[in-house]
């Protein structure tokens, strides 16, 4: 928890992260609705760019958040002071605020550029939830591997991408069940994104030891 | 020795048999021949990475270096026969219906399968130490290990709605005849024999490898 | 007819060639064990 919250007492100083993270989601969103959005995408495409969008605008604003603790020298510090678990508790929550604020601002601007309507709100708030869940654990922990390697954003982006596919297909389906206004299959969608979210949590709860310590 | 004599005459033996002995597919024409390769191909890919996944949890439980080149060693071989299956397969997907692509659920997941090797191998040729090498490459590939139960259930439900004109190719729905089950089986068994020798092979050429170095280092 | 034949052909030298080439690997690599051990 304290590591969170100094995590984002540092944060709100500089905004950096967040608003580099910002910008490029921002600037995807905005390009994207500028070629797609002349073709009027049904809500179905739609849902699979708003998650692309999320994917990569991750891929890009999260790996810091440990390369920053390897750069500044506070790595060690932070093996010393707390125990691997609350780290990892810690920077998860960091990130996952980070996403959460981020959709915050992201998902009006999808609903506004690329003329979407959505029509199970509640659900589709669920879907987005679970998901930026889901997003944010499998970021944090490979953030914690790529932060020990070399050509960090490329690596990202292609480690997370096979393990986060079962997130994404589902997050597409559900999220365009609920633009569409049709119940189905959003229940079965949502609990397996929960038990994907659990899995992954507690797997890096488990492994994260091994990551973290050198 | 005589055992790869044998094997290299078992496999020869499949190979002819799955043109001349088998009749052609019922349903799939001659073109379903090419599934004695591509299946157990594709099933060895699994294979392997199990054995690596297996490899990777004991490296992390034992640190024994040895562990984590049985993974590396596991990892590639399955590589090699995963590219095997996804390109037979699309051979065969051309060949039987007109498309080298069509998203069919397993054509999905094996591509899936490949991603994940190839993010493997990514990583660790991006770490230069060896023990950290060893131990990210294996947390992650049992991460990505963990992810692969969801596909299953996953995949052949939303491509499906996906693309709900898609043809849906059910591999499995027609019948085997006696005799193509035969060439199968003997077929998957050769492959089996056919992995455990590259295993075999390249284990111990890695072996030596390792040894060459560490002996280069020591003799600095 | 004769289509499938050649690609059976074509298979099978394939694979014998292979078979070759690993057993030749499998050869050069005892080589080199035996030359450890001494």
């Amino acid at each position: 928890m304290a590591v969170c919250r100094k995590d984002l007492r540092v944060e709100f100083r500089t905004r950096y992260a967040y608003s580099a993270l910002l910008m490029f989601a921002v600037t995807v969103m905005v390009t994207v609705s500028f070629t797609v959005g002349g073709f009027l995408p049904d809500s179905g495409v739609a849902a699979a760019l708003l998650w692309i969008i999320l994917f990569f605008s991750a891929m890009a604003g999260l790996p810091r958040i440990f390369a920053q603790e390897e750069e500044k020298g506070t790595a060690a510090a932070l093996r010393m002071a707390a125990a691997p678990e609350t780290v990892l508790m810690g920077k998860y929550m960091y990130n996952a605020v980070l996403l959460f604020s981020l959709a915050v601002l992201l998902v009006p601007l999808f609903f506004v550029l690329l003329n979407q309507s959505v029509l199970l709100p509640g659900l589709f708030l669920a879907v987005l939830l679970l998901g930026l869940l889901g997003l944010a654990a499998v970021s944090t922990v490979l953030a914690a591997i790529v932060a020990k390697a070399e050509a960090k954003g490329l690596l990202m982006a292609v480690l997370s991408f096979p393990v986060l596919l079962p997130l994404l297909l589902t997050a597409v389906k559900a999220t365009h069940n609920c633009l569409a206004g049709s119940r189905e299959g959003v229940a079965a969608s949502m609990l397996l994104l929960f038990c994907y979210d659990g899995v992954i949590l507690a797997a890096s709860f488990l492994l994260f030891a091994y990551i973290w310590d050198d | 020795m005589a055992a790869k004599i044998i094997l290299g005459i078992w496999l020869a033996a499949v190979i002819i048999a799955s043109f001349v002995y088998m009749s052609s597919t019922q349903g799939l024409g001659e073109t379903g021949r090419i599934i004695i390769y591509h299946v157990p191909a594709a099933w060895i890919a699994v294979l392997a990475y199990l054995m690596a996944t297996v490899n990777s949890l004991g490296y992390l439980r034992r640190h024994a270096i040895r562990l984590d080149r049985k993974a590396k060693v596991s990892a590639e071989l399955g590589t090699v026969f995963c590219l095997l299956a996804t390109v037979t397969g699309a051979i065969w997907s051309k060949a039987a219906w007109g498309l080298y692509w069509n998203w069919d659920p397993r054509q999905t997941s094996i591509v899936v399968l490949l991603l994940v090797y190839g993010a493997y191998f990514a990583l660790r040729s991006s770490i230069a130490d060896e023990d950290r090498r060893a131990r990210l490459s294996a947390v992650y590939a049992i991460f990505a290990f963990l992810t692969v139960p969801f596909l299953v259930f996953i995949v052949p439900r939303v491509y499906f709605s996906l693309h709900p004109d898609l043809i849906n190719i059910k591999e499995r729905s027609f019948a085997m005849d006696r005799k193509m089950l035969v060439v199968f089986f003997s077929s998957l068994l050769g492959f089996t024999g056919l992995y455990a020798w590259l295993y075999n092979i390249r284990l111990r050429l890695e072996k030596l490898l390792h040894r060459a170095e560490t002996r280069g280092e020591k003799h600095r | 007819m004769t289509d499938l034949y050649f690609v059976l052909a074509a298979t099978l030298a394939t694979w014998l060639g292979l078979f070759l080439y690993i057993l030749r690997v499998d050869l050069k690599i005892r080589e080199a064990e035996r030359r450890e051990k001494i």
